[in-house]
């Protein structure tokens, strides 16, 4: 299985396995790579290397579907893996997020965005508005 | 209060993200979280947030939700309604909202549901219910648009008596519909053969029908085999 090289924001070189780099970079359309990293401005080594982690492990499941009805589908089930893959400090986390949007990795972001606890219970702070002035902010 | 190593928090979180992760709160949930900053607070306006509308009424403190169907029922491609309705504001209030949808000036509503989640009280017969049921799949009013028209309907855990009238109405006005769930657990069922053999003649496109076995008779199965619609994919009779 040829190897392929990537270079992060930090200018790390990453080796990966063709097949990978090449679901991973589907979005920009990378068929070919040359003998040079190809370089990844965006994302830092550390989670660059998450991402081609996720990527191996999902590379063959099916692109997420079009349509927006599907797109929609409030499946709040995340498999186990994923699951034990995301159990990581908010920073990452979100750099996580930021680099899926950024490779348009679809899988990736829609995962990164329903899992965690955290977020739930950061909204569920509760603020210190009145019902009315709670209300009076979604009427106007 | 999250201090991450890399600097990213909650606060820096381009707003995209932001309502990519909303997608998968609540209307509730949301309703907190944008109460927490401006940035959420503008999320919380974003159309993508509004393709999906879900709406629970099990208590009388729903009461933001008409006003986000006023202001935002215009992006709604789906929704759900799902009322407690053996409290009488729980129907009040989930009929209210359905007039609210027929009342939009701009509509893109192509999938509905109504679910009643507790056990039906013995001789309700629902008019109220089918009343804006009525409203919400007969023609526009006027002064109302409508973009889209109904599609799917899945009003099989609504367990009232329907009438021929109603879809009929259903039919007529939304002849692109592709799929009807009326097989409820009714104790009685007043949809005669000959109005399912009408919507089928009309809904041309249906590919998915859920129906209680009076309704169907030998030659609405033979309009469901005619070459010139879209093949039939699933019937259940029950």
């Amino acid at each position: 299985m040829p190897i392929v090289m990537l270079k992060s924001a930090d200018e790390e070189i990453l080796e990966v396995d063709e097949e990978v780099a090449k679901t991973m970079l589907r979005g920009f359309g990378v068929e070919n790579f040359d003998e040079e990293p190809y370089p990844l401005p965006n994302v830092n080594g550390a989670i660059l290397k998450k991402v081609i982690q996720w990527t191996e492990i999902h590379k063959d499941d099916p692109p997420p579907p079009d349509d927006d009805e599907n797109k929609e589908k409030r499946t709040d089930d995340i498999d186990p893996w994923d699951q034990e893959f995301l159990k990581v400090d908010n920073g990452t986390l979100f750099e996580l997020m930021l680099a899926a949007d950024h490779l348009k990795l679809e899988g990736l972001l829609v995962v990164t965005c329903k899992t965690p606890e955290e977020i739930k219970k950061t909204f569920n702070i509760k603020n210190d508005f009145t019902p009315e002035e709670e209300e009076q902010v979604f009427l106007d | 209060m999250f201090l991450s190593v890399t600097g990213i928090e909650w606060e820096t979180l381009p707003e995209h993200i932001v309502v990519r992760i909303f997608l998968f709160l609540s209307l509730s949930e949301r309703l907190l979280a944008s109460l927490s900053c401006k940035q959420w607070l503008q999320c919380f306006y974003s159309p993508a947030l509004w393709k999906v509308g879900e709406f629970k009424f099990v208590d009388s403190g729903e009461f933001k939700y008409g006003k986000c169907v006023e202001n935002y029922g215009q992006y709604f491609r789906a929704v759900e309604i799902a009322c407690k309705q053996e409290e009488r504001i729980n129907r009040d209030n989930a009929c209210t909202m359905i007039r609210k949808l027929s009342a939009l000036k701009l509509r893109r509503l192509e999938k509905f549901t109504f679910i009643f989640l507790g056990e039906n009280p013995l001789f309700y017969a629902g008019h109220e219910v089918i009343d804006c049921l009525r409203d919400l799949f007969n023609r526009p009013k006027s002064g109302c648009q409508l973009k889209l028209s109904l599609k799917y309907v899945d009003l099989s855990k609504l367990p009232i008596a329907y009438s021929d009238d109603l879809l009929k109405i259903l039919a007529e006005n939304n002849p692109v519909l592709e799929s009807l769930n009326i097989q409820n657990a009714g104790l009685i069922c007043k949809v005669s053969p000959r109005c399912i053999q009408n919507v089928v003649s009309t809904c041309r496109k249906l590919k998915s029908l859920a129906i209680h076995h009076t309704s169907i008779t030998e030659e609405t199965m033979l309009l469901l085999t005619e070459h010139d619609r879209t093949q039939l994919e699933h019937l259940s009779i029950g």
